[in-house]
């Protein structure tokens, strides 16, 4: 005998219209919001809020809410289509593998990460972001939410490119880091 | 291999996923970096990419209302999906009730959202500390202020507000007494005729003139960010209005041109 669907994600990936329909409401406006952030132009963005419910309705079965909330997952896949639709047009690293990736089929954590208030997860992401240095901060939110390229930053900043690239990635590993430490006593704190 | 060796690889395929998940992969590394994750297995780069997408989700406003002809496109494609056309698999709704149209709102959007910051600019600023300071400056105001209050500008029908409207908000915090005021499709002035000025008013002063903001100079077209300047402690601020005055601001508006309100 099987369960249920328990999560939003599962019951859209069985085709349930109302979660579909709850879906659209729940994430669209973050998914737009995102988009406009990163591109500005507001065709632009469109398409890609479009490009994105469409691989959320088709990916939703491998939706893994052991590793991921819904809203973590969601903005995962516009963050992918977003640096597709910039890099258009020209040459850069590819992100194949990580789209290939997107169902979450390589291992398994056991953190956890189940449905939240959405409030809880912005007011974590907080808490990580205060453990970041003010530069780290700033660089990390050109780079991942405005969609600025290292180049772009090094250019806006006079910082040379290769200490834009290492502070990125080290402001990048140590938010990862907080997020599993904030992750952890969000969860001893449910527990 | 050694166990220091090992330690390494995988402190460098870190490196190297951190790059792919920023955007900055070299295509000179993509070969090391696959080479690394057939070794290291066990070392997925999902919660790197979790993080960075958790973070450019905390950063934003999700959208007050998703445009129609979007959202119209959206319920289409999920039709689609519902019904079959879009399946991965099929699944006992796909016969279900259609999708009833929905006004999509935003949800409990209210609560804090971190550096809620970068919903600012790349523009051109009007301080002379310069566009880079003061983006660097908003960025770091938001992300650590803990009550900041967003309210958005409702333009007037003053003869100076353009055509296409003004938008904006202004971003304040009680606690810091301090805050930003953003625009978008603020008329530029000419600093040496007019100059706008911000006006707050106290709810802890009921029946007292507005709280003087700060006089400011709008440089250029398109989104602009403009440091908050109150000259007197604000007990509670209900409400925000900038008007245009002579040239280095008033003491006492005589309001002939109010060009924005913002109400707590």
């Amino acid at each position: 005998m099987t369960s249920p669907p328990e999560t939003l994600l599962e019951r859209v990936a069985l085709g349930d219209a109302d979660a579909v329909a709850l879906c659209l409401e729940r994430y669209a406006p973050l998914v737009h919001a995102m988009a406009r952030r990163w591109l500005g132009a507001v065709s632009d963005a469109d398409d890609v809020v479009q490009d994105v419910f469409v691989q959320v309705w088709n990916s939703a079965g491998k939706y893994d809410p052991a590793r991921a909330s819904e809203r973590g997952w969601i903005a995962m896949i516009t963050r992918r289509k977003l640096i597709d639709r910039s890099r258009r047009g020209r040459s850069g690293p590819v992100t194949d593998n990580l789209e290939e990736n997107a169902g979450f089929e390589v291992g398994v954590s056991d953190h956890g990460l189940r449905s939240v208030e959405l409030r809880d997860e912005a007011g974590r992401v907080h808490e990580a972001m205060e453990d970041l240095d003010a530069e780290l901060r700033g660089l990390l939110c050109a780079a991942v939410v405005e969609g600025e390229t290292h180049t772009q930053i090094s250019a806006r900043t006079g910082l040379p490119l290769g200490t834009v690239k290492s502070r990125l990635r080290r402001g990048l590993l140590r938010l990862r880091e907080s997020l599993g430490v904030a992750q952890a006593k969000s969860g001893e704190a449910r527990a | 291999m050694t166990r220091r060796e090992r330690d390494q690889r995988r402190e460098r395929l870190r490196e190297l996923q951190a790059d792919e998940v920023l955007g900055m992969l070299d295509a000179s590394d993509v070969e090391e970096l696959r080479a690394l994750e057939r070794a290291l297995p066990d070392e997925d780069a999902l919660e790197l990419e979790l993080a960075a997408a958790e973070l450019a989700a905390a950063a934003v406003e999700p959208s007050q209302e998703v445009p129609s002809e979007l959202l119209a496109k959206l319920r289409a494609d999920a039709q689609a999906f519902v019904g079959g056309a879009a399946s991965p698999r099929p699944g006992p709704a796909s016969a279900g009730p259609a999708l009833e149209p929905r006004r999509v709102t935003a949800l409990a959007w209210a609560g804090w959202l971190v550096a809620a910051a970068c919903l600012v600019v790349i523009a051109t600023l009007a301080r002379p500390t310069g566009p880079r300071t003061e983006r660097e400056e908003f960025i770091e105001f938001v992300a650590t202020a803990k009550d900041v209050v967003r309210l958005p500008w409702t333009a007037t029908e003053d003869e100076n507000i353009p055509a296409g409207g003004v938008r904006g908000e202004v971003v304040w915090s009680p606690s810091e007494q301090r805050g930003y005021m953003r625009f978008e499709g603020m008329p530029v002035n000419d600093p040496g005729a007019r100059q706008y000025q911000l006006w707050i008013f106290d709810g802890g002063r009921e029946g007292e003139a507005p709280v003087d903001g700060g006089v400011f100079d709008i440089g250029a077209a398109g989104e602009m960010l403009v440091p908050i300047d109150a000259k007197l402690l604000v007990n509670q601020a209900a409400a925000f209005a900038v008007t245009l005055e002579k040239p280095g601001g008033v003491v006492v508006s005589k309001q002939e041109h109010v060009l924005l309100l913002a109400q707590a």
